[in-house]
């Protein structure tokens, strides 16, 4: 292709080098460098400059302290790996952040369809339904440890007029998880709530008018019609919803702090949290993190995988 | 670029043609601005506190606790730089001991940290093995030392680490029996139990269950940590580990007959361990939800302001076949070696201060934690008149200063976790046990301590 018709075409040839673009654009490299600095400067720092040295960390046997670190090559993770604490806390996250995801978005949905429904007061019935989002975690999870608690709580008051003992859900093994999951899915219902009316706020009506004259059934228009056209929205839930949970620390650390017997309830940043800042095991926590940040990026590309096919953008 | 610039006086330089001018003024400015922000958190970072007086030697202290055993330490800082007019102290509050530790423990890391700081006991050994604590000994040789006579049993010993001696007790406590004086009248309990044998028979005897048989009011309340029992099991002649951790016996006889006791007291019903998040041990008790707790005295406080509805009552620690043998808990203060030595002489002069007779009387006044030295309950003679401040001060004698268990990770975790699977899963004690020892002289053999 010669000069002339890469000229027709709209394109420009590329500067021989990187050289001569400076020499002929250099204030404009200046502007925009200057202009880039600050931020550069504090994302590097703050940002890439930590995850660089949490790899370094995770080679060594260090618990920042010593005057001296001890090179551990793999060791970590093959310690991390064979400690069968850190399954139960990987199995642990997974169950929650499965329950929360799955649970959550199924109610959320619903909840979404009736506050779409074209009613009086609607307007403050959505933002009841957000209101959970909006309380902060750690009061709300305070809160529930009081309505959970099996002598005060409302539930328990229930329980004696049956006659039986509530349950001690916070000071049970079985059962700490399950209360857990039960703020994530609260909490989690509330953000998915405000995504799903907004997304079906936004549904071409013209969809639902030519459904209805080729005699669609309001149940064949919901499965056929919005599940379809709200795909990108389940599958942003999907995708926040899971990174979300299972990054989730705080009601872990105000509800049971991992226990009742450690690692009962304990999830993957609180384990994390415990290595670094209770066992000081930098190395350890290091190393886990990394894997953290891994297991991370592989299930996000497995959820963009999946999700081209069957999130319809159009 | 004039759009960006017009408005700003700027007009001029930014016509076309002088593109160039203007955007190495912007880019002067913002590297300018960028400098002097970076020089002025540097400069903050390695400036000296202020100083109103150019002579006086600025420290910090770092500590921990709330409430009434928070401010106590806010009014001794404060009259100690009333004292005198070379040293300012600044103290700040990090948060509950495990926070403080983890604050101390990221300082170091960078290479800062305060002058003087309250530590509780779980990091003294690994905190003076890493030099991070400095070694008190020679202040002990020098015009300036601190008298130890008057110090009750080995507690002067517990912060000995090899040969040095890193850690000095301050908020010292001593475990105490807590009980519902209401209750014990209803089950017909003259007093409170004296042996462990009478505390497990109470235990049951003031369990109260509804015509369904559901429990209503718990003969005891045990907290979710294992310091309580530790005095158990010591002065039922049971050991856990020597002090070099050479020996771990988390499996002993005694240790195994003493957790049996409390586990089968859970079974029954008759002891219960409440979550920390509902309010743990303290809160069943204050709520008239049992009717004994093992706790010390930094409770005293809350407890005898904040029972609903009964009068509550503090004991002497039951006592074993070999008799009463505490062991001490709460928190001491230690001097941070990461600062300068040139504000060591100042930080000493205040740690005295707050280990004098005076300071220690206080304290304990303010909050129930156990004046320890003989010369600080000379001062509160009027205090120790009160049944409830003499039964505290009375166990300082009993006092074994070692603090072995808190010191070791692997010890600790492993006892701690075997408790928690005893207590809360009804796991097999014997099996536990034993686990737990060989999981913790695992470690030892990794990690040494």
């Amino acid at each position: 292709m010669t000069r002339t018709s890469l000229k027709a075409c709209g394109i420009r040839r590329r500067p021989r080098c990187i050289a001569s673009q400076w020499r002929s654009n250099r204030s404009e490299w200046l502007t925009f460098g200057a202009f880039v600095a600050p931020n550069l400067v504090l994302f590097v720092t703050f940002t890439y400059w930590p995850i660089v040295y949490s790899l370094h960390l995770s080679f060594l046997e260090w618990d920042l302290i010593e005057p001296s670190a001890v090179w551990a090559g793999l060791g970590n993770y093959a310690r991390i790996l064979n400690n069968p604490q850190v399954w139960r806390v990987a199995s642990n996250t997974l169950i929650y952040a499965a329950s929360v995801v799955i649970v959550a978005q199924f109610l959320a949905f619903f909840l979404a369809l009736l506050l779409n429904l074209k009613l009086r007061g609607q307007t403050i019935f959505r933002t009841l339904a957000f209101t959970p989002y909006i309380a902060t975690t750690a009061a709300a999870a305070l809160v529930w440890v009081l309505l959970l608690d099996s002598k005060l709580g409302p539930f328990s008051f229930i329980f004696a007029r049956l006659g039986v003992e509530g349950p001690q859900w916070l000071a049970r093994s079985g059962l700490a998880l399950v209360a857990i999951i039960l703020v994530g899915i609260w909490r989690e219902i509330a953000f998915a709530t405000v995504f799903f009316v907004a997304g079906l706020q936004g549904l071409p009506p013209e969809c639902y008018e030519a459904a209805a004259l080729d005699g669609a059934t309001r149940r064949t228009m919901l499965w056929r019609l919005t599940v379809p056209l709200m795909s990108p929205v389940i599958f942003f839930l999907n995708v926040s919803g899971f990174i979300a949970a299972i990054k989730m620390f705080d009601i872990v650390a105000i509800m049971t702090k991992g226990g009742p017997v450690y690692p009962a309830s304990s999830t993957y940043v609180y384990h994390l949290y415990k290595l670094a800042f209770r066992d000081f095991e930098a190395g350890a926590a290091s190393a886990f993190a990394v894997l953290f940040l891994m297991v991370i990026l592989v299930a996000t590309i497995a959820q963009f995988r999946a999700g081209q096919k069957w999130v319809h953008y159009e | 670029m004039r759009t960006l610039v017009g408005n700003h006086g700027w007009a001029t330089i930014a016509a076309p043609g002088n593109t160039g001018n203007v955007a190495d003024f912007l880019v002067c400015r913002l590297i300018g601005s960028i400098f002097i922000c970076f020089s002025a958190i540097l400069s903050g970072c390695h400036a000296p506190l202020s100083a109103n007086n150019s002579s006086r030697v600025e420290i910090t202290y770092w500590r921990t606790l709330t409430g009434a055993a928070g401010e106590g330490q806010e009014e001794l800082v404060r009259r100690f730089n009333n004292s005198q007019n070379e040293i300012h102290v600044h103290c700040e509050f990090q948060g509950s001991y495990s926070d403080l530790a983890a604050k101390l423990f990221t300082a170091a890391a960078a290479g800062a940290g305060p002058d003087v700081t309250q530590l509780g006991t779980f990091e003294i050994l690994q905190f003076a093995r890493a030099g991070l604590l400095v070694d008190l000994k020679p202040y002990f040789a020098g015009p300036e030392a601190i008298n130890t006579k008057d110090w009750p049993g080995t507690i002067s010993t517990a912060g000995e680490v090899e040969d040095g001696l890193y850690w000095l007790p301050f908020n010292v406590t001593v475990p105490v029996l807590y009980y519902n004086e209401d209750a014990f009248n209803a089950a017909g309990l003259l007093g409170p139990p004296t042996t462990w044998d009478d505390f497990y028979l109470y235990a049951r005897k003031l369990t109260v269950r509804d015509d369904n048989g559901v429990v209503r009011e718990a003969g005891v309340a045990l907290w979710n940590i294992t310091w309580p029992l530790i005095s158990a099991i010591w002065s039922e002649g049971g050991k856990l580990t020597t002090r070099d951790y050479g020996h771990i016996t988390l499996d002993d006889p005694v240790v195994l007959k003493v957790m049996t006791e409390f586990q089968t007291l859970v079974r029954e019903g008759a002891a219960l361990l409440p979550d920390e998040a509902s309010g743990g041990h303290r809160a069943a008790f204050k709520n008239g939800r049992a009717a004994m707790i093992l706790d010390s005295p930094a409770a005293f406080q809350e407890i005898f302001a904040q029972a609903i509805g009964f009068t509550p009552m503090v004991a002497a620690y039951p006592a074993g076949k070999n008799g009463k043998v505490y062991a001490p808990g709460g928190g001491g203060l230690v001097l941070w070696a990461k600062n300068p030595a040139t504000n060591r002489a100042a930080a000493w002069r205040f740690l005295r201060f707050m280990l004098s007779a005076e300071s220690l009387a206080y304290y304990s006044q303010q909050t129930g934690y156990a004046a320890f030295t003989e010369s600080a309950q000379q001062v509160m003679t009027n205090d120790l008149k009160d049944s409830r401040f003499g039964v505290i001060h009375d166990g300082l004698r009993f006092v074994r200063g070692d603090f072995s268990i808190n010191m070791s990770p692997s010890v600790r975790n492993a006892f701690d976790e075997a408790f928690q699977k005893i207590m809360v899963d009804l796991a097999d004690v014997k099996t536990t046990l034993m686990e737990a020892d060989a999981k913790a002289e695992h470690a030892i053999a990794e990690r040494g301590i």
